[in-house]
């Protein structure tokens, strides 16, 4: 078992569901926490997830998955309380610290993150990792994009289209 | 949007595509992240170039307007469009790489046919009013009508004037975004212009409404101005009414309701004598305010309040030391008296 605790001294009382990662790996989590994800939470409503069955994930590795678990349980209590109109600013302002922590990683891991974001539609995750990455890339030309993200450089005929188009629109370019 | 996503190795692609970028490389994950760019000029040109892939996506009519919704709250100022004795162009107020180049945004001929003869003369074009994105311009002696440009768009509508004007008239006018009828972007189709036309001789005042949305203009309001050299200065929209505040003293506003449809008349009696001219109308504290230049290089900011009878007063809510604001300069070029002269004037203030 590679899930991270979160009893909270609920006693068991919380009702736990399985997830299975595309390397077999089973993670149990709260399915408050799992629900988080839309794609996960019509069969955790429907029952699913729960005694030995799990459901398996076959596009998400158990490295990305436990990450991914590590966001939903730290943000799940204020998502229960419905985006959490009434919670402290010292609540918001540790979440907010939590996630800044979070999305310093790896380019990688930021990759698969986004992946499984957008297949599982963990919203509030969508939106952080995207943010990252937009962050890294902002107020960057072309070319200082493509080298942070990792893109080979540009064949001779991508780069007469781009310097045809730094023609026409030099002045963004300055 | 479901292109070629869902293959880590975006199927479809001349070359492999980098190791673990399989986010940028499928629309969905893309333009989650670009949607979240800031919105400066430069943003999306600089973007284009990346790929195929992001050029595509930044020049899609459905991205686009997500990312314009997405920052409607918060769209950079580009620049100002400036009227003097050269005509009207704009200029752009931010630093490289967003500095927009001021023919980017020429202005569109007025309607050739009504101008003719008369499109030489540059100086009696007026620049009536720029918000939300949309520009109102007026030539005198273009009789035919008045002139809404997006220059974002490049839309153009011409509209016949509601009446005729001849010289002893002042014609300003607002230009609005109708309230309701949302685009996917959070901006109406459709726009209002509100003309103001005052008689000087007869101390009169009417307004009329186009609506793009009936195609016509409603009908025409007036109203007798109290004070006996009816100027109106331009106007500010607070809520669902614009203001004109009157050149000369006492000060007297022009109120147009434009859910009422009612025009009326507004009396700044203030309980100040230290008062001199007043400069600019705006929201303050939710409420109608004035800000006013007042002796001892000060800017006074009266706003209106009801007292116990329910009747409407002005009461000060904030007072400024100039020279605490901006750096030395005469009072006087402040006074919005010359309205042709290339003077300074505060044109904007938040």
């Amino acid at each position: 078992m590679a899930a991270p605790e979160s009893g909270d001294g609920n006693n068991g009382a919380a009702r736990m569901v399985t997830l299975i990662s595309s390397d077999n790996t089973r993670f149990e989590v709260e399915a408050a926490a799992a629900s988080l994800s839309q794609t996960l939470q019509l069969t955790i409503l429907d029952g699913g997830g729960g005694g030995g069955d799990g459901i398996p994930l076959p596009n998400v590795d158990s490295a990305t998955l436990s990450k991914v678990l590590e966001y939903c349980i730290k943000h799940a209590p204020a998502a229960a309380n419905g985006g959490a109109p009434n919670a402290t600013a010292v609540d918001r302002a540790e979440l907010e610290r939590f996630d800044n922590e979070f999305v310093n990683i790896d380019q990688s891991v930021l990759y698969s993150l986004i992946m499984a974001a957008h297949n599982l539609e963990i919203e509030g995750l969508q939106s952080l990792v995207a943010k990252k990455v937009a962050d890294m890339i902002k107020g960057k030309s072309p070319m200082e994009i493509r080298r942070t993200l990792g893109f080979p450089d540009p064949t001779p005929e991508e780069q007469a289209e781009m310097n045809a188009h730094m023609l026409e629109y030099g002045w963004a370019y300055e | 949007m479901s292109n070629d996503e869902g293959s880590p190795s975006g199927g479809g692609r001349r070359r492999p595509s980098p190791a673990r970028a399989s986010p940028l490389e499928s629309e969905d994950t893309l333009s989650e992240i670009l949607v979240r760019l800031p919105p400066a000029p430069s943003t999306l040109l600089r973007a284009s170039l990346v790929s195929k892939l992001w050029h595509r996506l930044t020049s899609d009519p459905d991205f686009l307007r997500r990312f314009r919704a997405r920052h409607r709250r918060n769209p950079p100022l580009l620049g100002f469009f400036i009227e003097n004795s050269h005509g009207l162009y704009f200029a752009p107020a931010l630093e490289p790489p967003d500095r927009v180049p001021g023919d980017r945004f020429s202005f569109p001929p007025m309607d050739d046919v009504s101008v003719g003869e008369w499109r030489f003369f540059k100086l009696r074009e007026q620049l009536l009013s720029c918000r939300h994105g949309l520009v109102l311009r007026f030539h005198r002696m273009c009789l035919r009508g008045v002139q809404v440009w997006d220059p974002l768009t490049g839309d153009v509508s011409h509209i016949s004037n509601p009446c005729k004007f001849n010289t002893d008239l002042v014609v300003v006018g607002e230009v609005l975004r109708a309230a309701g009828d949302v685009n996917g972007d959070g901006c109406s189709r459709h726009f209002e212009v509100v003309l103001l036309v005052t008689d000087l001789q007869n101390a009169q005042a009417f307004t009329s409404v186009y609506s793009s949305e009936t195609g016509v203009w409603g009908n025409p309001m007036s109203i007798v101005c109290p004070s006996i050299w009816p100027v109106p200065t331009s106007g500010t929209l607070i809520g669902r009414s614009l203001y004109w505040s009157l050149l000369g003293e006492p000060h007297w506003l022009l109120e147009f309701d434009l859910d009422k449809q009612s025009l009326s008349v507004v009396d700044v009696k203030l309980l100040s004598p230290s008062v001199k001219g007043l400069i600019w109308i705006m929201l303050v504290d939710g409420v109608v305010g004035c800000l006013f230049l007042s002796v001892q290089d000060k800017i006074e900011l009266w706003k209106r309040s009801s007292d116990y009878d329910g009747v409407a007063g002005w009461v000060l809510a904030r007072a400024f030391k100039l020279d605490e604001l901006l750096p030395p300069f005469k009072l006087d070029e402040l006074l919005p008296v010359s309205a042709n002269a290339d003077v300074v004037k505060i044109v904007g203030i938040d």
